[in-house]
Order: structure tokens, then C-alpha cells, then sequence
């Protein structure tokens, strides 16, 4: 399957939507590539599932371009084969059941019948195929939801929040699975509120708040804190000047914990050796997702 | 379009709803031409030995179109309050042709539930008037004509309804608006003010069975009230189609 999979840049420009009084997306820019997951993160309504609906022709911009390859969906001469969606808002009729679900998008985007069958063993649901999707639970309609966006094998995915409703093992089979769309080539862009949710499995991330973008970068970028690290002495005062002599930057934000910038913790650990200091803890600060997140999206804990 | 015709028959067929409203027009007009044909001849009502009288009989396959309009209204609004207007409206992003899909699609329900009607107003009928001593078929032609046209009125009360669905596109506000509408407001209409009624859908329905208002011939004829439903139909697709294509889908 892998040799055909064509992933392409989705990019919006200067894309801007008004609803009534409210601008839900505000002049945003911003490209995602192919072969890497694409994290779209903002708290709740600030605008991800509105952009996702102007990108699938869904929703008309009031400025502004969204485009799949450099096209408009409306645009795309097979849009199924290029592009996949699975929306948060996008539901399934109770009373059919859920491979029935998957013949009827399979007859009205011209893929053959058996694409149903093969999506719906794709993401796991094959057993439960047969039955109402009146009676699947959130997880379920999650995995058929996704398997309705693989029908015509697109390069590019979009996914809205795809990760709620999943337990902890679902969770995992996500970003497995993800990963493994991604390493075929193909587009994956992935939104969510909580970015703690797809930090494991995302390559970039683009942020917006109130319908604007605040970053779009690869998540190490995010993440990188410039080396910070953590230690607890009794002897703080006496470390912390060695650590200023060797040209460290040091801060106490605590008596008896130094929080050192600019050092690994073995430099750290050498120069309370040779000053003979005593040390309880040491170690390298990881940075807290959630308040990068936070701080970026001006969000309170 | 042929993509589309079988997706949307595929949609129709894959829930239960389709079958259990036709299990609603053998009762509906079951008990309708039972009541027609028994109370004939009784409280002013014409005897089975007149036209007006035998006619209403089988007038009472028409009766199929409240579970057409709501099938009809079911298959346009259904999208939107489960949400599957998203996925629909991707595959097929012109949107558009979905609604005449739809309304084709609902044109062949509505011929199947007048078929059915036409089929249970023949079945109850026939028995009772034979029981009463009249003889049920002495003008062929007639019944063949009055059931003909209570299978082409439900037919083209499909299409109707599947434009206002697509129109009003909340399941509820439709289903009432569209029923209070057919059930009331014009039966009222036609029986009261036939000069008004007659130009509206189901006075072309009417005329389309060759039914007339109990105080004189004032509906069109069939030919006229049917070209007047086709229309309505055709008007209603339109419209629904238009605004369809020109709203966002949130």
C-alpha cells in the first residue's frame, strides 16, 4: 500500500471566519507536511474544528485560502483519495449498523464495497460490524469514525479530537497507529485541547487561541528549555556560589533547592564533588507540557 | 448521479424506518377505506351506488402520503440531526446533486407507499363493498385511475418533502411544520376555501384522484392538479438544493 501514498501540504492563509458577532479564525497562516504527525492544539473553542471545516470546503472563510496540495477541496478531482476526515461533529445513524455505515460512504465516494470491510478490520472493529451503532461505545465510534476516513486510502488525514473517548490502551493503539500512517508518507494533522494527549505522538504542533496562531514549530523546539537542573543540599548557599564562580546561572526558588540553568547535571554533580558538598537530589528538569501549553494559550491552571 | 442514487437508496434501506412507515400505510389507509366503504350511504354520506361514493373508497390510497412526507422529510433532515451531512456533503462537495439524489430516491419510496396504499385500499374495499351488494369494479377504468394517481400524487409528495427537509433541516420543526401543514392547514383549505386550496400542493393531490370538495367541482382536473404537484415538486427540490449548497455545514 505504501508505494502510492501521496501526502500532501495542507496550508491555510490568511484564513479568517466570521459568525455573527464572533471571529471563531482570525488572519491564521499556517502549513502542515507530509510523512509527520502534525499536532493542532488550542483550548476548546478556539477555532481548530472551524478551520478543519473551511479546509474541507465544509464551511465558507470569510477571507482567506485553505488549501490540500495547493487546491481548494472543492477542487480536488477525488477528494476520498486525497483526503480523509474524521470530525468531531461527524455522526453515524444509530439504527444502521456500522459496516452498513461504511457501504453507504463507500457508494457515495465510488470505492468499491469491499474498502469497508477492509477499513473496519483496519482499525479493529471487525466483530463488531454487524451490530447498531446505537450500541457501540465512544471508543468504538471513534475507530469507525477513523475508518471512515481511511475508506479511499488518502495522503491526507484530518482528525478532530480523535483521542477522546479512547481508555489508555485505545490511547496507545492511536498514536501507533498514527505513527504508522505518518511513516507511510502520508499527512497526519491531529486536533486536540489537551496537548499532553498527543505529545507522544505528534512530530510539529500549531497552536491557536481565540482563532489566531500563537506557534507553529516541531514539538522539541516547544520543549527545549535550555537544560535546567534541580538539586537539594543542605549547603545551598555553598554550592550555589561554586556554581556562579564556574558561570552558571542559579536560582533558589525554595531554601535547600537550587534550580541551575545552563548546566547538565553531571557538571552540576562534579562541582559539588569537588566543593564537597553534600547533595540529596539531582536531577534534569523536564519541561511540564501542560504549562507550556498554558502559557501559550494564556489558559489558567 | 448513479454514485449517488445508490448511496442514498443504500441509506434508506439500511435502517428500519423504511418499513416500519409502509406497515404505517397499510394501517392508515386500511382503516380509511374500511371506514369509507362501511359508512357509505350512512349520515349523508353517498351510497357505493354512486361514483362519489364508490370513488372515495379507493380514494383512500391517497392517504399513504402522511407516512410519504415523512419519509420524504426524514431522508433530508435525518443528515443533519445525525450529523452525517458532514460526511455526505465531503464525498460529494458540489452538495447539490446529493438533494436531487435524495429526492429520486424519495420519489421511488413515495411510489412504493402509494403502490402499497393502493394495494391495501383494494384489499379491505373490495370485500366490504362486495359484502354491502355493489359490485366493486363495475367502472374499471375509473378505479385504475383514481389508484394510479394516489400512486404518482405520493410519489411527487416525496420530492416535496425531501426540498422543505433540506430547507428547514431541523428534523422536528419540519416534520410538524410539514404535517400541521398537509393535515390542517390545507385540508381545510381545499374543503373550505377550494378556490385558494386548489392551487395549492395537496389540492393537486386531490385533483389527482379525482377527488372534489363536498360543496362543488371546484378542484382542477387530474391532468392539471398533477402537472401543479410536479411543480411544487420540482420547485420545493429546487429550493432545497439551492440553500443546501449555499449554507455552511457546522
Amino acid at each position: 500500500m505504501a508505494g502510492h501514498v501521496r501526502g500532501l501540504d495542507v496550508a491555510v492563509a490568511g484564513l479568517s471566519k466570521q459568525f455573527g458577532d464572533v471571529r471563531a479564525v482570525d488572519d491564521l497562516s499556517f502549513t502542515v507536511a507530509p510523512g509527520r504527525v502534525t499536532g493542532f492544539l488550542g483550548p476548546n473553542g478556539a477555532g481548530k474544528t472551524t478551520t478543519l471545516r473551511m479546509l474541507l470546503g465544509l464551511v465558507a472563510p470569510t477571507a482567506g485560502r485553505a488549501t490540500i496540495g495547493g487546491r481548494p477541496y472543492a477542487e480536488l478531482p477525488h477528494p476520498a483519495a486525497v483526503i480523509g476526515a474524521a470530525l468531531e461533529a461527524s455522526g453515524f445513524h444509530p439504527g444502521r449498523t456500522g459496516r452498513d455505515h461504511l457501504r453507504v460512504l463507500a457508494r457515495q465516494t465510488g470505492v468499491p464495497d469491499a474498502r469497508a470491510d477492509e477499513a473496519l478490520a483496519q482499525v479493529g472493529l471487525t466483530t463488531a460490524g454487524g451490530r447498531r451503532v446505537g450500541g457501540y461505545s465512544l471508543g468504538m465510534r471513534q475507530r469507525l469514525s477513523l475508518a471512515g476516513a481511511m475508506l479511499g486510502d488518502p495522503g491526507v488525514l484530518l482528525l478532530d479530537e480523535p483521542a477522546n473517548g479512547l481508555d489508555p490502551e485505545g490511547v496507545a493503539w492511536l498514536r501507533g497507529f498514527l505513527r504508522y500512517l505518518a511513516g507511510e508518507g502520508r499527512t497526519v494533522l491531529v486536533s486536540s485541547h489537551v496537548l499532553a494527549e498527543v505529545a507522544q505522538t505528534v512530530d510539529d504542533v500549531v497552536i491557536i487561541r481565540q482563532g489566531r496562531l500563537v506557534r507553529q514549530a516541531p514539538l522539541a523546539e516547544l520543549l527545549d528549555n535550555g537544560g535546567e537542573v534541580v538539586v537539594r543540599t543542605p549547603q545551598a548557599q555553598r554550592l550555589a556560589e561554586l556554581l556562579v564562580e564556574a558561570g552558571h546561572a542559579v536560582s533558589t526558588p525554595e531554601p535547600g533547592l537550587l534550580v541551575v540553568t545552563g548546566a547538565s547535571a553531571p557538571d552540576v554533580g562534579r562541582a559539588a564533588l569537588a566543593g564537597q558538598v553534600e547533595l540529596h537530589e539531582l536531577r534534569t528538569r523536564t519541561t511540564d507540557l501542560e504549562q507550556v501549553f498554558l502559557d501559550l494559550t494564556g489558559g489558567e491552571r | 448521479m448513479s454514485r449517488l442514487l445508490r448511496a442514498e437508496a443504500t441509506k434508506v434501506l439500511t435502517t428500519r424506518l423504511w418499513w416500519a412507515l409502509a406497515l404505517g400505510v397499510v394501517a392508515w389507509v386500511a382503516l380509511q377505506a374500511g371506514a369509507n366503504a362501511a359508512l357509505a350511504g350512512r349520515q349523508g354520506a353517498p351510497t357505493l351506488g354512486t361514483d362519489a361514493g364508490l370513488s372515495a373508497v379507493w380514494q383512500a390510497a391517497v392517504n399513504a402520503y402522511v407516512f410519504t412526507v415523512v419519509i420524504g422529510v426524514l431522508i433530508s433532515t435525518g443528515e443533519f440531526r445525525h450529523q452525517t451531512a458532514t460526511s455526505t456533503f465531503l464525498a460529494t462537495p458540489s452538495r447539490s446533486p446529493v438533494v436531487v439524489a435524495k429526492a429520486v430516491v424519495g420519489l421511488g419510496v413515495g411510489l412504493l407507499y402509494g403502490a402499497v396504499g393502493a394495494a391495501t385500499a383494494v384489499a379491505v374495499g373490495w370485500p366490504i363493498v362486495r359484502l354491502r351488494g355493489f359490485d366493486p369494479f363495475r367502472d374499471g377504468g375509473a378505479v385504475v385511475e383514481v389508484l394510479l394517481g394516489a400512486v404518482l400524487a405520493s410519489g411527487l409528495w416525496a420530492m416535496v418533502a425531501v426540498g422543505v427537509g433540506a430547507l428547514v433541516r431541523n428534523q422536528v420543526a419540519a416534520m410538524i411544520g410539514a404535517l400541521v401543514w398537509v393535515m390542517l392547514v390545507e385540508a381545510l383549505l381545499v374543503t373550505l376555501v377550494p378556490a385558494v386550496g386548489r392551487w395549492l400542493p395537496g389540492g393537486g393531490a386531490s385533483a389527482l384522484v379525482g377527488a372534489q370538495p363536498a360543496r362543488g367541482g371546484d378542484l382542477l382536473g387530474a391532468l392539471p392538479g398533477g402537472l401543479l404537484l410536479l411543480a411544487y415538486a420540482a420547485a420545493s427540490v429546487a429550493v432545497g438544493a439551492w440553500v443546501v449548497r449555499h449554507r455552511d455545514i457546522l
